[in-house]
């Protein structure tokens, strides 16, 4: 007779990757190097209008974006537009590959191996076009879904109605539009994310890392699940501090803040969902899970 | 890993300091300052009745002591000024005039600064309700700034004062020198923007003596004889606007606007106003065939 694995639950497994992930801190380092390149690229754009930058890239700027955009407070705007311009290139160039990082590091700690870091750095490395190419699916299936909401969205907007089902839709689409692309945001990391880790564990290629990252997430589809969503609740943080921030009741410069506050959050997250799924990932393949 | 940690705060907060030091002396940091003051002069100025005199005199001397420690800033005429407007809320008209006499023999190239200064003078005079200096500044605006967007608009100012006073001889004189003074500027800036800008204020002239036959002969002139290329939806807008109520509320005409904007398209065979003026003539035609009177309440 075959004896019967206990199943474990998800809070079990949630809790078992945090711990992990505080228990050695060193699964943070590559999340902590991408939040740092993200501050420095924000402090070189912060000092833009400031001598000396102002006198070297002044004038560009001036002609592309206006001259406004070289004063207070109207730098803020350009500040917040090189972020969102250069946040799909940092994704996909920088993140992936730290993220796929970090992921190593948890299977050398899972190994009990002692951690070179410089090594690890070295062999994700050789993968870093499969791992570029798992993220970009990912990021693009999300930007998908964003120019579909953005749709939706100009639709909505057009809407006169003060009662009925079309102002239904009009206060559902308008006053939920963030939190939709934030589900949204959820439902596809989870279909896509043990790609990323899948590749850089198993070093095959991206095809099969689909393959087998379908084979995971329909065998622990709500444990993946819920493991990104809880994580994700997070990030409510950053989207509350903006809209308070788009009130304008708070000072132009806090945007410096609700920037910061998006790096810091969304590299944690990384860091807690992909230690998550990298553990779930090793102890399916150990038989544990 | 504690050590990288500590290698990137060095760096970043080096960058950071390297970068407030070098630049804390650039318009930037006057800038973020000057925002603030505006803001806190904003909020007083809504309910200033409200507000002791006292706090309004200390964003004067905040503008002041930054005017000395800014020196050689741009924004220093800016300062002048918010340090004037925050002095004409605490009821200090002549402290406030002597920053703006400042800001005017200070910034003798920028005739905007001073002619914003000199307005503000004038400003103060009306608050103390002492006309003779107001006139006397609008004629110092019109002998120092003429062609200055306050400057060109100073005659009809003049011409207004009088006639919100109740002195209508003195206003109807006011708009006989204003169109006199519009029309040498017409004349000498004939072809230009501000030569453009001079007729649409005789037309206004016009329009508040009620000389219906004259102002239509200037918009028609604005419209058809100035330099096609200036004629822009912007630029041409208000004056379309002035030939169809003047044409077709006050001397009950459809066929005027039709026959200027039928000689304009003929003129200026594809330009960029020629739709436009076709859906007018289309629409006034349909409105004169129904034989529709347009009056004022």
């Amino acid at each position: 007779m075959t004896e019967k694995k206990p199943k474990r639950s998800f809070f079990t497994l949630y809790k078992t990757a945090i711990s992990s992930l505080f228990a050695h801190k060193e699964i943070f380092f590559p999340f902590v190097i991408a939040a740092f390149i993200k501050f420095l690229f924000l402090e070189i754009i912060y000092f833009f209008p400031r001598a000396p930058w102002s006198n070297m890239f002044g004038f560009i700027i001036s002609k592309l974006w206006g001259p406004d955009s070289m004063h207070f407070p109207h730098n803020f705007l350009l500040l917040q537009h090189f972020f969102v311009k250069v946040e799909a290139p940092f994704y996909l160039l920088i993140d992936s590959y730290l993220i796929g990082v970090g992921v190593y590091i948890v299977h050398k700690i899972n190994n009990e191996e002692v951690l070179n870091i410089k090594q690890i750095f070295r062999e994700v490395l050789s993968y870093y076009l499969y791992i570029v190419a798992a993220a970009a699916l990912t990021f693009f299936l999300i930007k998908g879904w964003f120019f579909v909401a953005k749709l939706a969205y100009a639709r909505a907007e057009l809407i006169r109605s003060t009662a009925g089902p079309f102002f239904f839709f009009f206060s559902t689409i308008i006053y939920g539009y963030q939190y939709y692309n934030l589900l949204a945001n959820v439902l596809f990391t989870t279909l896509f994310v043990y790609v990323l880790p899948v590749v850089v564990l198993e070093k095959i290629s991206i095809l099969k890392a689909i393959r087998l990252n379908f084979k995971m997430v329909f065998k622990y589809f709500w444990i993946t699940f819920f493991t990104v969503f809880t994580t994700t609740l997070i990030y409510l943080f950053v989207i509350w501090f903006r809209n308070i921030y788009s009130h304008g009741i708070l000072d132009p410069g806090t945007i410096i803040w609700v920037l910061i506050a998006q790096i810091c959050v969304t590299q944690f997250i990384y860091a807690i969902v992909y230690t998550a799924v990298a553990t779930y990932y090793l102890l399916d393949k150990e038989g544990a899970l | 890993m504690r050590k990288v940690l500590l290698t990137f705060v060095i760096i970043f907060v080096s960058i950071y300091v390297v970068f407030s030091f070098l630049g804390r002396k650039s318009d930037y940091v006057l800038e973020k300052k000057l925002w603030k003051i505006n803001q806190e002069l904003g909020e007083y100025a809504k309910d200033p009745l409200s507000v002791p005199d006292r706090a309004f005199i200390e964003v004067a001397e905040r503008c002041n002591a930054l005017v000395s420690k800014y020196d050689q800033s741009r924004l220093k005429p800016v300062l002048r000024i918010t340090s004037a407007r925050a002095y004409m809320y605490a009821k200090e008209y002549k402290t406030a005039r002597e920053q703006l006499e400042l800001v005017i023999s200070e910034n003798k190239e920028n005739q905007m600064m001073g002619s914003q200064a000199l307005a503000d003078i004038g400003r103060t005079y009306a608050l103390e309700e002492n006309s003779e200096a107001v006139l006397a500044t609008y004629q110092r605006m019109l002998n120092e700034f003429p062609l200055t967007s306050l400057g060109l608009s100073t005659p009809l100012y003049i011409a207004k004062y009088y006639a919100d006073k109740g002195l209508l001889a003195k206003a109807s004189s006011a708009y006989d020198n204003a169109v006199l003074h519009y029309q040498k500027i017409a004349d000498e800036h004939k072809g230009t923007l501000l030569g453009i800008n001079a007729q649409k204020l005789i037309g206004t002239c016009y329009n508040a003596q009620q000389k219906w036959d004259e102002a239509i002969n200037i918009f028609k002139e604005i419209l058809l004889e100035s330099p096609p290329e200036l004629m822009t939806i912007q630029s041409s807008s208000a004056v379309v606007r002035s030939v169809n109520r003047v044409a077709i509320v006050k001397l009950n005409s459809f066929d005027i606007p039709i026959e200027i904007y039928e000689e304009f398209i003929k003129r200026n065979p594809g330009h960029e106003l020629n739709p436009h003026f076709q859906s007018l003539i289309d629409g006034f035609i349909e409105l004169k065939n129904k034989n529709v009177k347009v009056k004022t309440k």
